[in-house]
C-alpha cells in the first residue's frame, strides 16, 4: 500500500504554527463604521509619533466641526 | 508572505504624486497594507534586493505602467515600473506559491500597452484613462472582488472620501509645522491610516 505523504502534525506542532500565525498577523489601528479593519502600518511614521498624528488630525476636525 | 500586504509599482515622480496618494489611500481604506521601495531608506540594501524582498512579502501587486514619457533631460523613457511588473510576474510563476500572488495591471487606456509590452497580453489591463477617480474605482473595485468581503465600500464611496482627505491633509501637516514636499511614504501612510479611522470609527 502506498504511504501517504500528508504528515499528521503533533499538537506541539499544531500550538507552534498557531503561535506564529499570531505573531505574523497584521496589527489593527482600528475598525470603521462599515466593518473594515484598518491595518496599523508596520513602520514608524518618519516626522511624527503616532499620538502626534492622532492629537493633529482632531485638531483639524474639531476646527472644521466649529 | 502576507496576505494583506500590496505591492504597489508606480511613478515616484512629483507629477504622479497624487495617484500615487489615491493608490496609498484606497489600499488602506480596503483593509490591506501597501509596501513600496520608498518605505524605508536604508542604505546597506540595495535598491533591487529592497524590491525583490518586498515583491516576496507581498501576494498583491498594482502595478501603473502608464509612464511611458521621454524624460526631459535624457530623452529616455524610465524603465522602472515594466521591470517591477516582470519581477512580480516572475515572482507569481515561479515562486514557491506561483498561483496565490495577483496583480491589477494599469495603463491609460485599456489596449495601449499592446504598442510597448505586448508580452503581457492575456493580462486583464485596467484603463485609468488619468483620472483619479477612475483609479480609485478600479483598484476599490478588484479589492473588494479579491477579498470577497461587501464591508468594502464602493469605489465612488472612497473616491469620495479620499477628496476630503486631501482637503484635510494640508491643515494636519500644517499643525505639525511640516511642508507637504517633506511627507515620506510612512508619514502619508499613517497619517491615512488614522485620518480613515477618525473619519470613519465610532464617535
Amino acid at each position: 500500500m502506498a504511504k501517504s505523504s500528508k504528515k499528521t502534525l503533533s499538537a506541539r506542532e499544531v500550538r507552534k504554527l498557531a503561535g506564529c500565525s499570531l505573531v505574523n498577523a497584521p496589527k489593527v489601528l482600528g475598525k470603521t463604521k462599515d466593518g473594515v479593519r484598518i491595518l496599523k502600518p508596520k513602520g514608524k511614521a518618519t516626522h511624527f509619533s503616532e499620538k502626534e498624528i492622532r492629537d493633529a488630525i482632531s485638531t483639524v476636525r474639531a476646527a472644521k466641526r466649529a | 508572505m502576507s496576505d494583506k500586504d500590496v505591492f504597489i509599482n508606480c511613478p515616484f515622480s512629483p507629477d504622479y504624486e497624487e495617484f500615487f496618494q489615491a493608490i496609498v489611500f484606497t489600499v488602506v481604506r480596503s483593509g490591506y497594507t501597501p509596501r513600496c521601495a520608498r518605505e524605508n531608506d536604508d542604505g546597506g540594501e540595495a535598491r533591487i534586493e529592497k524590491i525583490c524582498r518586498i515583491i516576496g512579502e507581498c501576494r498583491y501587486g498594482v502595478h501603473d505602467i502608464s509612464n511611458t514619457e521621454l524624460d526631459a533631460a535624457s530623452g529616455l523613457p524610465r524603465f522602472n515600473m515594466p521591470l517591477e511588473l516582470g519581477l512580480f510576474l516572475g515572482a507569481r510563476n515561479f515562486g514557491p506559491k506561483r498561483s496565490r500572488k495577483k496583480a491589477l495591471i494599469f495603463d491609460r487606456q485599456k489596449y495601449r500597452y499592446q504598442q510597448f509590452i505586448s508580452d503581457i497580453a492575456g493580462q486583464d489591463i485596467h484603463a485609468h484613462e488619468g483620472k483619479i477617480d477612475r483609479l480609485v474605482e478600479e483598484i476599490a473595485t478588484w479589492f473588494r472582488d479579491e477579498a470577497g468581503d461587501a464591508r468594502v465600500p464602493g469605489g465612488r464611496a472612497i473616491a469620495a472620501e479620499f477628496k476630503r482627505f486631501q482637503v484635510d491633509l494640508p491643515d494636519i501637516l500644517r499643525v505639525r509645522k511640516l511642508e507637504p514636499q517633506e511627507l515620506t511614504f510612512k508619514d502619508f501612510h499613517m497619517v491615512a491610516a488614522n485620518w480613515i479611522v477618525a473619519d470613519n470609527g465610532d464617535p
